[in-house]
């Protein structure tokens, strides 16, 4: 029974293995081949980086929100790169004027903007609707109790037909 | 127009049965104001300003009464009095007998009194006269002659007597201050008075009772025999030929006495001398053993012209040698049996000295008061609990003389006549407690079982089950049940119904009616009193809803009292109800509790308000007889409870969520944030390429 358990585990981590491998190697193709680019990315995509490694919340999605908008301050530069020189140098050149880091940096930060915008007016409307949704409930438990008697809380103990008893010998509706 | 006649009255059919309209009218109104009357019904009214007083019967009030339409105009209403129970029960037919020498009754029922209380009533035509005697004229001499008795009184009367007997009526006041003149100077239309308008032999003197029934109290008497109507007739025929009272001014005590020493006829007649027909019929009639006595074979004999020879009255048991007790000497067992209860401890004190014993074993000749007394004796309790001496006194007074009264702690009546005792009683507040020592006591029964001349098992069953009754303090049980099972003549004795005369259920039902239109009501529709009541009248019709009438539970109350009003109201198809069924409505809010929607109460409420207003108790009771209503209440109450609890779930999820306010809805706007700022991205990511590689197209 184990061997045959052990069987596809077997199977799957050597798949996994096999794919990553391919992956990585293409990875490293890319970014040789493309090492302009990636040389720019890498100096613009920083706050990115930082990002991914400050932001421990599953998901990450803060850390996508600034690495798409960091990306977007970053690709007028790789456009650029890519449609003249497409080179090493062209890359650096790029790098070291500082209006190239200001732009990069500046979107990471529109990131960073978006991110704590979009979650501060989303986390008020969800705690205003979770308020309302709170009186709504004490609304309907009212008219309910209004509708059904107190009993209907299921607080007392009642007899078979729902009634409150003085006794405490009975079963509890709801729990019948 | 009146509610529902039971009878017609047609004057003219020997089988006629008398109108018993009650005398409320479905209106509602009293007349009284308008007629200086009250109605009986549409055809009678009753003048209540108008007493005659000649024809009163103690606490029964006379009253002139007028008829109209087909009702004779001449008429009397005789109003009875709540503490003597009326014998309505006999009246129709006591109506189909045609006879003109006795009182014609025309109608009888309830009317509502000049003091606002309903009174019973029974209506004669006016044609009496006046009595022969003033009533408080108890033991007259009026020294008829012989040939005067024979025709205008005798002939008459013994018809009377046999058309009463033909219709199986004990009469129970056969006396001359019952007797009238017919109008007539020369008294040769004699009639005899009614019976119905208290209890039987309740408003006839002791002296036209026989020995035993004169002992007891005139209510608890009993009905009494067709040979006791003789033997009132004989004394009656006695003290209308006597010239001379021998017993002038003596108490009926003394007149008893006299009768047991001497016997009757020599009690009543003295120095008056009779002789032939008259004597022997005399004679006759006043035998005081009952098995000796003339019945009407021996009157019909005699009225053939056929004479029977006088019959010897065996002699009276006496002892060769007195019995002292309580400082007087006795020789005849029956005297002693009547002074025992004057002095119970003196009477213990005989039997357990053994006097009484070898009283009647050395100086009485007769072995069968011995036979009587000795189980009496070995029955007796050994241990000697509350009212010992009185239980014993009344036992071997019994057994001394069984046909005499139970006489016990003041009461004293025969088995039979022990309700109407009860009834009155209570009407009047007395001491009821000797009346629950006679139910509770075992000794009643063996004191049943000495008397041979009465319906023993009949008596017994009724003391047995009485006894079972009182014990029990459920609704239905109690002392009330024993009043209404020993008098079931007796009207319902509620305090509720003090103004209203209720003798059947439909009377019952329609004064509930009456007092639902009043300002005041009781707390409950049926009280203890008008349960065991309709226990009696009605076992069949009430007993199924016993159990829900005497619950703790005021919805089964409530249930339990409408159905026994719709059941009645069904069965005896009486009219509509309205003020009564906006009442019982009244009293519903129990019964809506049993629902737990409260939107389905306001509807019931509404349909019971309606179905209320036309009266119909039976639709009524019907609305809360549908037991999906309640399974489809219990239904939906359920669900309400587990949307309640989804609700209080939901709200405790919401609450733990807002106690993180800070991180509250972190994951959401980060998640909108990121497809904001990728929407953003891809928005400028392809502006920014369009832009760039269109001015490097234009290069």
């Amino acid at each position: 029974m184990a061997k045959k358990k052990k069987r596809p585990i077997k199977k799957t981590q050597k798949k996994l293995s096999l794919k990553h491998l391919l992956f990585f190697i293409i990875g490293i193709a890319v970014l040789i081949v493309f090492i302009p680019t990636t040389a720019l990315l890498f100096v613009g995509m920083i706050p990115t980086m930082v990002a991914f490694v400050v932001d421990r919340q599953p998901g990450r999605n803060k850390t996508f929100t600034i690495g798409v908008m960091n990306f977007t301050g970053c690709f007028p530069y790789v456009l650029d790169v890519w449609l003249h020189a497409n080179s090493m140098d062209y890359s650096l050149s790029l790098l070291a004027q500082p209006k190239t880091i200001i732009v990069m940096y500046s979107a990471a930060a529109v990131g960073y903007i978006i991110d704590w915008g979009v979650t501060l007016i989303v986390s008020a409307i969800l705690v205003q609707r979770s308020e309302m949704r709170l009186k709504r409930i004490e609304k309907e438990k009212k008219a309910l109790i209004d509708r059904w008697g107190k009993e209907v809380d299921g607080l007392q103990t009642l007899d078979e037909k729902g009634f409150a008893t003085a006794l405490g010998s009975q079963q509890k509706m709801h729990e019948a | 127009m009146d509610s529902a006649v039971k009878n017609d009255v047609k004057q003219d059919d020997p089988d006629a049965v008398i109108d018993q309209a009650p005398s409320y009218d479905i209106s509602g109104a009293d007349n009284r104001a308008a007629d200086n009357g009250v109605r009986l019904n549409k055809d009678i009214l009753i003048l209540y300003d108008t007493p005659l007083s000649a024809l009163d019967k103690g606490d029964v009030k006379a009253f002139k009464a007028q008829g109209s339409g087909k009702v004779p105009v001449n008429l009397f209403a005789l109003i009875c009095a709540r503490h003597l129970t009326p014998r309505a029960s006999i009246a129709n037919k006591y109506a189909a007998i045609i006879n003109p020498d006795m009182a014609k009754i025309v109608a009888s029922g309830k009317v509502k009194w000049t003091d606002g209380k309903e009174y019973y009533a029974f209506i004669f035509e006016d044609t009496l006269g006046a009595p022969l005697v003033n009533r408080s004229n108890k033991y007259p001499a009026l020294g008829w002659k012989p040939e005067t008795v024979l025709t205008n009184v005798i002939k008459p009367m013994i018809h009377v007597l046999m058309d009463l007997r033909d219709k199986d009526i004990v009469h129970g006041e056969i006396w001359p201050g019952n007797i009238f003149d017919g109008g007539s100077a020369a008294k040769d239309k004699v009639r005899l008075g009614e019976c119905m308008s208290a209890p039987p032999s309740a408003l006839l003197p002791a002296l036209y009772e026989p020995i035993e029934r004169a002992m007891a109290d005139p209510v608890g008497r009993g009905l009494g025999t067709i040979e006791d109507d003789l033997y009132a007739f004989g004394v009656s025929l006695a003290v209308i030929l006597r010239t001379v009272d021998p017993m002038e001014g003596a108490s009926d005590e003394k007149i008893i006495a006299s009768k047991i020493e001497k016997g009757t006829y020599a009690t009543l007649i003295s120095r008056d001398r009779f002789s032939g027909a008259v004597l022997e019929l005399l004679r006759g009639l006043l035998y005081d053993d009952k098995n000796q006595r003339w019945g009407f074979d021996e009157i019909q004999a005699w009225m053939d012209g056929r004479r029977l020879s006088p019959k010897q009255s065996p002699k009276r048991i006496k002892a060769n040698r007195p019995l002292e007790f309580n400082g007087k000497k006795y020789i005849r067992p029956e005297l002693l049996a009547k002074d025992l209860s004057k002095n119970t401890l003196e009477a213990v004190r005989l039997v357990d000295n053994g006097e009484l014993q070898m009283w009647l074993d050395r100086a009485m000749e007769d072995k069968s008061i011995r036979g009587r007394m000795e189980p009496t004796l070995n029955d007796m309790p050994s241990s000697r609990g509350e009212n010992f001496s009185k239980k014993l006194a009344t036992r071997v007074a019994i057994a001394l003389n069984p046909d005499m009264p139970i006489d016990y702690n003041g009461l004293k009546f025969m088995p039979d006549g022990f309700g109407k005792l009860f009834s009155q009683a209570y009407v009047l507040k007395k001491d009821l407690q000797p009346f629950i020592e006679v139910i509770k006591g075992v000794f009643m029964l063996q004191i049943i079982r000495q008397k041979p001349s009465v319906d023993q098992s009949a008596l017994i069953n009724k003391f047995d089950s009485a006894r079972a009754y009182i014990s029990q303090t459920k609704i239905g049980s109690g002392l009330e049940r024993c009043l209404y099972s020993f008098d079931k003549d007796a009207p319902c004795f509620s305090h509720v119904l003090d103004d209203h005369y209720v003798l059947e259920p439909e009377d019952l039902v329609r004064a509930l009616d009456d007092i639902a239109k009043k300002k005041i009501r009781p707390e409950r529709l049926l009280d203890r009193h008008m349960i065991a009541f309709l226990s009696v009248k009605d076992r069949k019709n009430v007993d199924p809803y016993i159990i829900e009438l005497g619950a703790n539970e005021r919805h089964k109350q409530v249930m339990g009292e409408v159905r026994v009003l719709a059941t009645i109201q069904k069965r005896s198809q009486l009219e509509d109800f309205p003020a009564l069924a906006a009442w019982i409505a009244e009293r519903f809010a129990p019964v809506y509790e049993r629902f737990h929607d409260r939107q389905k109460r306001e509807s019931l409420k509404r349909h019971v308000t309606k179905v209320a207003a036309t009266g119909d108790l039976t639709r009524l009771a019907v609305i809360f007889e549908d037991e999906h209503l309640y399974q489809n209440d219990f239904y939906t109450f359920k669900q309400a409870m587990d949307e309640f609890q989804s609700l209080e779930k939901e709200r405790t999820i919401i609450e733990e969520k807002l106690k993180m306010k800070k991180g509250y809805g972190l994951k959401s706007g980060r998640q909108i944030a990121s497809f904001i700022a990728l929407f953003v991205s891809m928005a400028s990511i392809l502006l920014i390429a369009f832009k760039i590689l269109s001015s490097n197209a234009n290069l």
